[in-house]
């Protein structure tokens, strides 16, 4: 039913255009209606089983932009999601203050701006890909927080540089590794520099997250580690400190072609988060509608290693202890996966595109009926096809 | 004739060659050329293609000029993207999108017709567009870049 409320809107929306009621008051939009199908029993990629289903990634949001002052607007954004995996609602919510043409101000929830693409997500008509690939935009960054950024905006010469800034709060679940969690966040902040020089574009970031991944259960067994003294392994069962993640990227479009790489590295001592670096190179060819592109993505992932400091063959409760000890580190697992992909995308009106992409998958594919987690060195070889539509109004 | 009237030709000549040069620049203008005007007030101005393409991708020149434009489907709006900002109407409908949408910056407006954003430039100081080359352009405009080679 909720697949075909959304069709349906997905359907009016892309016979109106961007529609300005007023100058005071816009109504502008986004939908998508993707669907895929991994060829492989029994495992899963974000998402895609061996059965073909549009449910994942389809969605359609509205978002309304208002003058309330020359200076003041206010923005909202409403998301519509097919999945079941996805909360629908009010996306983000900010008022924006213009303190001339360089120099904004926004208020409210905002969008995280991780990588390139991280804001945009939703809105598939941007980028050439599907998805902009996993290995960089993975799922447990936080989507959207409630704080404020400042955004300064100037051209030297040939020269445009973008600055943005920002810092707030995020306490919502994020998924890690398929896994669902309820961190805390605090203290989230981060800088953006970009610069464009004729079709060349540079942007370099970096954020920081001050996160509490609080789990009872580690905890208590961490807090038991500690008061027996084995103070290396209660540390590395530890579930508060920082995130740090760094990303650079470069892009290139002409007439003919265009080309874009991405890398981006997260580091933390938090149990739960592994160290990750992930990374794409995207080469395309524009044939007016037309664009054919080939990607090469890959990453890689470690969690921290279990500390063997707790003696074994002297007490049967402190075997015991290892045993538990050592089967929390069992149960992290990484899905590093590398990933070629060819695509074709075609621009059937100036705001509607078609997209199809093949990817072929190599690395730790998660199963689909996850019951226990798949060791580390588990090997899988799978081809993907994505179908979509996209649009904007 | 003389040795002098000849060299009294001669000077002549760059003379000559200057207005023909001057008449060739509106002759050559053919319709696959656009020109690039604003409605500045303050003095001289000229452009480099740079400036103008991230004027129009949304950058803040230093002159606080406002780029209007046309529709997509225009044909001098393509000869422009072709010419100027070197990029496929996709490139530049997705790097909007991508602006909007992340509550960045918003599109140059657009007017229907040619005639529509002259009259909106020459009634608006402080605006910049890009017109077919064959366009008469009026007085309280100055021209700042054309894609005319001659």
């Amino acid at each position: 039913m909720k697949k075909l409320f959304l069709l349906v809107i997905a359907l009016i929306s892309m016979h109106t255009y961007a529609d300005q009621l007023s100058n005071d008051f816009t109504i502008s939009g986004f939908g998508r209606v993707v669907g895929g199908q991994l060829f492989k029993n029994d495992y899963q990629y974000n998402g895609y089983t061996n059965e073909f289903d549009f449910g994942q990634e389809s969605l359609f949001s509205v978002q309304i932009d208002g003058k309330i002052t020359d200076k003041i607007s206010a923005t909202g954004q409403l998301l519509l999601h097919a999945s079941d995996s996805r909360r629908s609602g009010v996306e983000w919510a900010y008022l924006s203050y213009h303190h001339n043409d360089n120099l904004h101000f926004k208020l409210g929830k905002l969008r995280t701006p991780f990588f390139n693409y991280s804001d945009v997500m939703d809105v598939g008509f941007v980028y050439p890909w599907i998805n902009p690939p996993n290995q960089v935009y993975s799922e447990y960054v936080f989507s959207t927080f409630e704080g404020a950024n400042v955004t300064y905006n100037v051209s030297l010469g040939d020269n445009n540089y973008f600055l943005e800034g920002y810092w707030g709060r995020f306490d919502d679940s994020v998924f890690v590794e398929g896994e669902e969690f309820n961190p805390k966040v605090k203290n989230l902040r981060g800088m953006v520099f970009n610069l464009e020089r004729d079709n060349l574009s540079y942007r370099l970031s970096y954020h920081v997250a001050h996160v509490n991944s609080f789990q009872k259960g580690i905890d208590d067994l961490s807090q038991q580690l500690a008061g027996l003294g084995f103070a290396k392994s209660a540390k590395s069962l530890v579930s508060i400190g920082n995130v740090h993640a760094v990303q650079a990227g470069v892009s290139y479009h002409s007439l003919d072609y265009f080309a874009r790489a991405e890398w981006m590295r997260i580091d933390s001592d938090l149990l739960i988060f592994p160290e990750t670096q992930g990374y794409y190179a995207t080469l395309g060819y524009n044939f007016t509608p037309f664009a054919v592109h080939f990607t090469f993505a890959n990453h890689d992932s470690s969690f921290g290693e279990s500390v063997q400091e707790i003696p074994l063959g002297i007490a049967p409760e402190l075997n015991m202890l290892s045993a538990v000890y050592n089967s929390v580190f069992d149960y992290l697992s990484t899905s590093d996966v590398k990933s070629y992909t060819l695509g074709l995308r075609y621009d059937i009106q100036t705001n509607i595109a078609l997209k199809a992409d093949i990817s072929w998958l190599e690395g730790c594919l998660p199963e689909e009926h996850r019951s226990v987690q798949p060791a580390a060195d588990m090997y899988n070889q799978a081809a993907m096809l994505q179908l979509g539509v996209e649009w904007i109004f | 004739m003389d040795i002098l009237s000849t060299l009294k030709r001669l000077t002549l000549l760059p003379a000559i060659m200057l207005v023909s040069i001057g008449v060739s620049a509106s002759v050559y203008a053919t319709h696959d050329d656009v020109v690039i005007v604003a409605h500045y007030q303050q003095g001289e101005l000229k452009l480099t293609k740079s400036e103008i393409s991230n004027l129009f991708m949304g950058g803040v020149l230093k002159h606080g000029l406002t780029p209007v434009a046309l529709p997509p489907e225009n044909l001098t709006r393509v000869l422009f993207n072709t010419k100027v900002i070197g990029l496929t109407e996709s490139r530049i409908q997705s790097y909007w999108a991508q602006m909007r949408f992340s509550g960045r910056k918003k599109p140059p407006q657009e007017f229907k017709t040619e005639a529509e954003l002259l009259q909106y430039i020459e009634q608006t100081p402080g605006t910049i567009a890009y017109l077919s080359a064959k366009t008469e352009i009026p007085e309280q405009l100055i021209k700042v870049y054309s894609t005319v080679q001659f």
